[in-house]
């Protein structure tokens, strides 16, 4: 990496998230929610109910059953979202992103809303940023993605799909980074459509840990870690 | 080297025996319970997935028969599933967000929307190639018209569709 992490006008991010992994010590997160809801209503318009599906099979049949287990809040315009369910609380900011400061000014303008409304502990840190990029088409990954799956030598290389995950230990602050990568349907000729996403989460002690300089962090090592991943000739397209 | 699938691709993953299945038998529902989760969580993934969904439902639409509806509605031809497909490609890029994909009545693809207080609006293309749209809803103002899905700029259309929703 010889491009040092730094704003980027052009960035690819179609999605930024901030979160929290909740323990209720209340039992009520239906009403919880509802009172949620009530206050911020006024900028976050659509609610739609969060479904879990549970599906089991067997030889002789099949049955399923849903349930709402929590709620995802929109803006009007559908660029910021929130996301409550029985053990996460989770802002986005979708394309086109501003910045670090605005998404965590909102995350945390909305997390002191709701653990206004309840007994609620953080169990749970996490950033999470998905990015979209485009490959020339027919080129060797390796010039672009650093991190990405190789192929022996001895076998076609010509790859069509791929889809990778991997998860990573963080050693400093103690934590975890998912790595996926998946190409995409194609979008513009000549390119193919390749989607990094990386998902920092640390467990936190929550008498111990300072959230949100913890959150800081997790910034840094994000920035850190999508500078890392691709190339600097790859990273100049979007300055 | 990366490059785009070629056509029948999936067909042939389709066809490729579950090896892995036979010797992790947790290794399928493992990954979907956490892609599940993974893609729940991230309003662009679920976005992504949505679409996918209303793709393969026009797909789908070519499979109904002639009479489908028991009034003689036509079946979606080909030439309406292409235009289906293209129409839900360009939606994706929108602030659009279509509630569900159907065969028209009239012989061709519906893309219904959902709004506040029952308002609604519908895209169709014909099986004459020809689109059009209407915005209705109970208690709100009717308009209908059609538009060519060629134009290069739809963007009075969605507009006007967002601010009726």
């Amino acid at each position: 990496m010889t491009i040092r992490p730094q704003h980027l006008s052009k960035a690819p991010i179609v999605e930024a998230i901030i979160s929290f992994g909740i323990e209720y010590l209340q039992n009520d997160t239906d009403a919880l929610i509802d009172k949620f809801y009530t206050a911020i209503e006024t900028d976050y318009t659509a609610r739609t109910p969060i479904r879990l599906a549970q599906l089991t099979f067997n030889e002789q049949v099949s049955t399923g059953e849903t349930q709402i287990v929590g709620a995802r809040f929109a803006s009007t315009d559908g660029k910021r979202v929130c996301l409550v369910d029985g053990s996460n609380f989770l802002c986005s900011r979708l394309a086109p992103y501003e910045n670090w400061e605005s998404l965590k000014a909102e995350f945390e303008r909305l997390w002191n809303i709701y653990s206004s409304l309840g007994e609620l502990r953080i169990k749970k840190v996490g950033v999470r940023y998905i990015n979209k990029i485009f490959l020339p088409e027919g080129k060797d990954m390796s010039l672009f993605v650093r991190t990405r799956p190789e192929i022996a030598e001895g076998l076609p290389q010509d790859m069509f799909n791929l889809f990778v995950r991997l998860e990573v230990k963080i050693p400093e602050p103690l934590g975890v980074v998912i790595i996926t990568e998946v190409q995409r349907p194609r979008e513009q000729p000549d390119l193919v459509t390749f989607l990094l996403d990386h998902d920092l989460q640390f467990s936190i002690d929550p008498e111990l840990t300072d959230v949100w300089s913890l959150l800081d962090k997790a910034r840094d090592l994000k920035n850190h870690y999508f500078f890392s991943s691709l190339s600097d000739e790859l990273i100049k397209d979007y300055i | 080297m990366i490059s785009p699938p070629p056509p029948d691709y999936r067909l042939l993953v389709a066809q490729t025996p579950p090896a892995i299945y036979e010797t992790a038998p947790d290794f399928w529902s493992d990954h979907i319970e956490w892609l599940s989760r993974s893609i729940g969580q991230s309003a662009f993934l679920e976005r992504e997935q949505r679409f996918e969904r209303l793709i393969q439902d026009v797909y789908k639409s070519e499979l109904y028969k002639d009479g489908w509806d028991g009034y003689g509605a036509p079946k979606p031809n080909a030439a309406s599933v292409d235009l289906g497909v293209r129409l839900v490609k360009i939606l994706k890029f929108t602030e659009l967000s279509p509630y569900s994909v159907l065969p028209s009545a009239d012989g061709g693809i519906g893309i219904s929307f959902r709004g506040r207080d029952g308002r609604r609006a519908m895209l169709e293309v014909l099986n004459d190639g020809s689109a059009s749209y209407m915005i209705y809803g109970k208690g709100h103002p009717k308009s209908m018209g059609s538009f060519d899905i060629s134009s290069p700029d739809l963007t009075p259309l969605f507009t006007r569709l967002l601010e009726s929703l």
